[in-house]
């Protein structure tokens, strides 16, 4: 489980986190959504251990991040959203690093990584240099390194970033069989309907503070809205798109005016 | 202690880390080709440095130097070789945003990530040397008073050298980096490589041109206040190792161990997970910073649409300009070629070996002209390294517009190059040769030269076969470049063949600027087909 606690971060004058207290079961998919700027990539990059928080404090599986680092980043698995990989090396190769770095054993190792790649469609391909990878068949690399031993938290960031339908339907079974068994997963993305379908509770950032948080049916009856989409405009002040797309069509359709 | 290391080191972890540096560090990434083992690119920096250091220790042989000069000599030349080669990869090899993004998640201590890059990047170092200092070593066995102890000392006082070398540069980069952004600092770095380029060139020109002429208070004993150069001190360990000791040379050679000591435990500290972070965080921000800048040029100037006609060709001259202007790797290597060029051609005047042919007591008599070589080289080196510009990213646009000859981009490009390399460039030589040889000779040696550079840059398209779509710069690889130079020297010689019936007569001259001119027309021409092919077929 995943526990925030007036969490706070920093740059410049800029709040990029501030004050956000959440917690978060085991068993719970919890998306996180905001608009570009609002602070998620910066609460995830704190929870994953990569950034120190200037306030605050956050625990992983009853472990505080600042103070057992370590040992919570043996129970985390991350997807960042620069889906980034050592391109000169093979999957197999790559997987084995991060595997290695888990101390998990060579066979084990061996084992999940062939597991993965039966699951993910890349057999054919691990002994291939990822040099020539499409961002889609790195970003299933990436999603097997995060997954390979087995943590009890998952982070994710826009993880569906470039892969192709067989393989998005694959995973959301996947994340949604993963929560069944007691994981924790942590959801950043800016595709409301996948959220909306997936995540059994939502939180909304809006410039670094929580703006809304409960299940979708919950923050559809709070807002009156029917759907993620309206909740997140109603809530994120995103203004009247409609308007703005008449405005905008309008004005491209009057220039191929002869 | 555990088994021998250090108990906060996971021994597991930092086979694993070690063998993954080590790969991004030498496996090429041009190929997908898997190879069980690591593969070392290990030929071409042999070759490479291998051709320069067989150069310098020719030349030392020839000129009898004494083996403390020679030492000093290999020594100075591994220094600044390592210094550059590590400055020039150090955002590639040493820091990267993908460790902070691959491993700063995972639970690997500091310990055991310092000590695994520690290592890849001291092996690094010594492979550096070793290509480097190898062939200056055994030519160190043609050195009177010298054999094999004096040779493998030599050796390894270069990789001592190199290591004092490439690990000041990491403090220096590290420390800079944190008081001047990363945009300003690797301007400087480029600037730093144009004048050394130069420095070099200018250099080997005047002293094959004049001899050892600097050298000769250095050939019999070392004097004492040559002791005062860094090279000098691991030189000293040469001479300490052959047995010839003295006080000063006791002192050089401790002040070498201290050094390389005192830099590698300096440097080795910069080497942390936080300090990878730290960097690359930096790195970022000064790459947006450079994204960011206000500079918009939208259109082709009014007056350059009158040559430049039609979009496709607009297009590749605008972002060609655009290129030269803002590229920084694109800047370095059209800066320092074009630094070349002139410098040649002032050294040429220097030394009277630019007379004017036309004048009746003169004539031409041939032979191999740098100023031809150059407007070969620096043509096809310049179209070379716009594959490698990020502005290539979005070239896939071409494949995709509805354009009836996308091949025409690369007339835009030769453009844009024209206006903004080679006229500048070749104004600059019109002057000097103006002042040296006359007008009339000035403007047909120039007229002929650009018509050549022009060909050249139309016949890159040729050998450069990824264009319009960018290629990702490999760390270390220099195969292509090298490829161009053994390109460029053939192609040269035909027209040192030449010269003498181009130069036979103005009207000779004028013949022989039409002929190239139209030659390099139908060059482009079938260049421009080819990348219709290429783009369709895209």
């Amino acid at each position: 489980m995943l526990k925030l606690n007036s969490l706070q971060k920093t740059f410049g004058t800029v709040k990029a986190v501030d004050n956000v207290s959440l917690h978060v079961p085991a068993g719970q998919i919890c998306g996180y959504l905001g608009p570009n700027g609002a602070g998620k990539t910066t609460t995830v990059n704190i929870l994953t251990t990569l950034l120190k928080p200037d306030g605050g404090s956050a625990e992983i599986d009853g472990l505080d991040i600042t103070r057992k680092t370590l040992e919570v980043k043996r129970r985390i698995g991350y997807v960042p959203e620069s889906g980034s990989v050592y391109t000169s090396l093979t999957p197999v190769e790559f997987l084995s690093l991060t595997g290695s770095l888990y101390n998990m054993q060579d066979s084990l190792l061996k084992e999940r990584i062939y597991e993965f790649a039966k699951f993910f469609g890349f057999e054919e391909q691990l002994n291939t240099r990822m040099v020539s990878f499409s961002k889609g068949e790195k970003q299933r690399i990436v999603i097997t390194s995060a997954l390979l031993h087995n943590p009890a938290v998952l982070f994710l960031d826009e993880p569906l970033s470039g892969l192709d339908a067989t393989t998005v339907l694959k995973f959301k079974e996947l994340l949604r069989d993963m929560a069944d068994r007691g994981k924790t997963i942590f959801y950043c993305s800016h595709i409301l309907e996948v959220v909306e379908k997936l995540c059994d509770r939502v939180v909304i950032l809006n410039k670094g503070r929580i703006v809304a948080d409960g299940s979708v049916s919950n923050l559809e009856a709070m807002t009156k809205q029917s759907s993620l989409e309206g909740i997140f405009r109603e809530i994120t002040g995103t203004g009247d798109v409609d308007a703005a797309v008449a405005a905008l069509s309008d004005s491209i359709a009057g220039r191929e005016k002869p | 202690m555990k088994n021998g290391w250090p108990a906060s080191i996971d021994r597991y972890q930092f086979n694993a880390l070690l063998r993954v540096y080590l790969a991004t560090a030498f496996r090429s990434k041009s190929s997908s080709k898997a190879k069980r083992h690591l593969v070392p690119k290990t030929f071409l920096p042999f070759i490479i440095y291998g051709w320069f250091g067989f150069f310098i220790t020719a030349m030392m042989v020839s000129r009898g130097a004494s083996n403390g000069v020679y030492a000093f000599s290999a020594i100075a030349y591994t220094m600044v070789m390592v210094f550059f080669a590590v400055l020039h990869e150090f955002d590639t090899i040493l820091i990267t945003s993908e460790d902070a993004d691959i491993i700063g998640h995972r639970p690997v201590n500091e310990a055991t990530y310092s000590a695994a890059k520690l290592c890849s990047f001291t092996i690094y170092i010594l492979f550096l040397c070793l290509s480097l200092a190898l062939i200056p070593s055994a030519g160190a066995l043609l050195i009177a008073d010298t054999g094999w102890i004096y040779a493998c000392a030599l050796l390894a006082a270069a990789a001592v050298a190199g290591l004092a070398s490439g690990y000041l540069v990491v403090i220096v980069y590290t420390e800079l980096l944190t008081r001047i952004s990363g945009k300003t600092l690797k301007d400087g770095i480029t600037y730093l490589q144009i004048i050394f380029t130069l420095g070099l060139f200018v250099g080997i020109q005047l002293i094959s041109g004049t001899g050892t002429a600097a050298l000769p208070s250095l050939s019999h004993t070392v004097k004492i206040w040559a002791l005062a150069m860094p090279p000098a001190w691991y030189a000293s360990l040469t001479l300490l190792a052959r047995g010839s000791g003295s006080p000063a040379l006791w002192s050089a050679g401790a002040a070498a161990v201290v050094t390389t000591l005192l830099l590698v435990a300096g440097g080795a500290s910069r080497f942390s997970m936080a300090g990878a972070m730290k960097m690359a965080l930096l790195l970022r921000r000064s790459d947006m910073a450079h994204v960011t800048e206000n500079s918009v040029e939208m259109s082709v100037p009014r007056f350059g649409r009158l040559f430049i006609s039609g979009p496709e060709a607009q297009a590749g001259y605008l972002l060609t300009a655009k290129m030269v202007r803002r590229d920084r790797s694109i800047r370095a290597g059209v800066f320092s070629m074009c630094g070349i060029l002139i410098a040649t051609c002032i050294l040429e005047f220097v030394k009277g070996g630019a007379a004017n042919p036309f004048e009746a007591t003169v004539g031409e008599t041939g032979g191999f002209s740098y100023v031809a070589f150059f407007s070969i080289f620096i043509a096809l080196s310049i179209i070379n390294l716009v594959q490698y510009s990020i502005d290539w990213k979005g070239g896939w646009v071409f494949s995709i517009v509805p354009a009836e000859h996308p091949g025409r981009i690369y007339r835009g490009v030769i453009s844009a190059l024209a206006v903004r390399v080679f006229l500048p460039l070749y104004g600059g030589v019109f002057i000097l040769y103006s002042v040296y040889t006359g007008v009339v000779y000035a403007f047909f040696n120039v007229l002929i030269t650009v018509m050549m550079t022009l060909f050249s840059a139309a016949a890159g398209l040729f050998i450069v076969r990824n264009f319009p779509f960018s290629r990702q710069r490999v760390p270390g690889q220099r195969s292509r470049s090298f490829f161009i130079l053994l390109l460029a020297v053939p192609l040269s010689a035909v027209f040192a063949v030449a010269r003498p019936l181009i130069f036979k007569s103005i009207a000779h001259s004028a013949a022989a600027a039409l002929l190239i001119g139209l030659g390099a027309y139908s060059v482009l021409r079938a260049a421009e087909n080819l990348l219709d092919t290429r783009l369709r077929r895209s």
